[in-house]
């Protein structure tokens, strides 16, 4: 059964920088790099893209073996389900895979984890994620 | 009105701030512990703040040459003499003893570089501003902002300038850099700043600031990776 996700807005907000995902949970304070695959996946995922499509479009450009890139997107999408980072979306609107952000290798894809700024970070105001995907104040 | 063990700078930026400057520069001459010298980098105010300064024994009053934040802090930083560094907004409060405890952890400590306090956030008004987290209303907690920090002043410069490019988020960038640096920045429990919330605050009207705690993130993760962590 596929799963689509979004982003758990507004605790996190990311932004893809020179190719990197950088995503930033405010409500744990925890910070996340993805490059590679990762950054495409987590932008596929928060667009609303199923872990099996991702998988699918991911063995098939990389002509790899479809279980095994399944078995590695889930051990991701468990890693960012964990860090809060997605939620479960109820729409059963398929979302087609951009091909334009696939990279040109295959590695891994990996949710590196940092906890170090959470102090920094939890002073920080929590904002809504506006409709251009920008950051806008909550309305009061 | 007590010494102590070493001269302080105080750095207060303040722009359009006449409201709240008079208190914030009383908790800071009179919080037990006389500052070295008060420099107030004024904004361009066009209310009375310049003058309310001026009128503080002991204040400074220096007009900022450029604009924005971190510009001000950068500009009040390289006028400092003292041997160590402290910051304050005009619209936030000292506790007294907040000097007097943060130089003496340093000389107890030759190995830290600077402290920090927890910080108490006070609400002025009768709603928060929108994003506020209403939770930092409840009880003090770890306050990393630059209103809590005194710093060796020589350790200052080895973290550097504040980035004018991050328009509210480059005390963040700097805290960051400082610690990525290995600069050892100590938090002292006790809350001995009051910070006003009101809808004013410059963070919490800013709807880029994401976007900048974003790029301030991702200058860390370059430079950890850069460093093999």
């Amino acid at each position: 059964m596929p799963v689509r996700f979004r982003a758990n807005a507004p605790a996190v907000v990311s932004e893809v920088i020179d190719g990197e995902a950088v995503i930033m949970n405010l409500v744990t304070g925890k910070y996340i790099s993805a490059t590679g695959v990762a950054a495409t996946l987590w932008q596929w995922l928060e667009r609303g893209v199923s872990d099996e499509d991702a998988s699918a479009a991911l063995a098939a450009h990389f002509s790899l073996e479809p279980d095994a890139v399944r078995t590695a997107i889930a051990a991701a999408v468990t890693v960012a389900l964990g860090e809060q980072l997605l939620v479960e979306e109820t729409s059963t609107v398929d979302m087609v895979p951009d091909r334009s952000l696939l990279p040109t290798q295959w590695s891994t894809p990996e949710f590196t984890v940092y906890s170090d700024m959470s102090d920094l970070l939890l002073l920080d105001p929590i904002h809504d994620v506006g409709e251009q995907g920008w950051p806008s104040p909550r309305a009061a | 009105m007590s010494t102590v063990d070493g001269t302080v700078s105080v750095v207060l930026i303040v722009r359009d701030g006449a409201r709240y400057l008079a208190e914030a520069l009383e908790s800071i001459v009179g919080g037990g512990v006389r500052p070295h010298e008060v420099l107030v980098i004024d904004g361009g105010s066009s209310d009375d703040s310049a003058s309310i300064a001026r009128m503080t024994p002991g204040v400074t009053v220096h007009a900022q040459r450029s604009t924005g934040i971190a510009h001000a802090y950068n500009e009040g930083v390289a006028m400092a003499t003292g041997e160590f560094v402290a910051f304050c907004s005009h619209d936030d409060r000292w506790r007294s003893g907040k000097l007097a405890a943060q130089v003496a952890h340093l000389r107890a400590t030759p190995a830290a570089d600077g402290t920090v306090t927890a910080v108490q956030h006070v609400l002025h008004g009768d709603v928060p501003p929108a994003g506020f987290r209403v939770e930092l209303l409840e009880r003090a907690v770890p306050g990393f902002i630059m209103e809590t920090l005194l710093m060796r002043r020589a350790a200052m410069a080895r973290v550097g300038r504040f980035d004018p490019a991050l328009a509210t988020s480059n005390d963040t960038d700097w805290f960051a850099r400082a610690r990525d640096l290995g600069v050892r920045i100590d938090l002292l429990d006790t809350p001995f700043v009051d910070k006003r919330v009101h809808g004013s605050n410059t963070s919490l009207g800013d709807a880029s600031l994401n976007a900048q705690l974003l790029l301030t993130l991702r200058r860390s993760i370059a430079r950890k990776r850069a460093a093999g962590h």
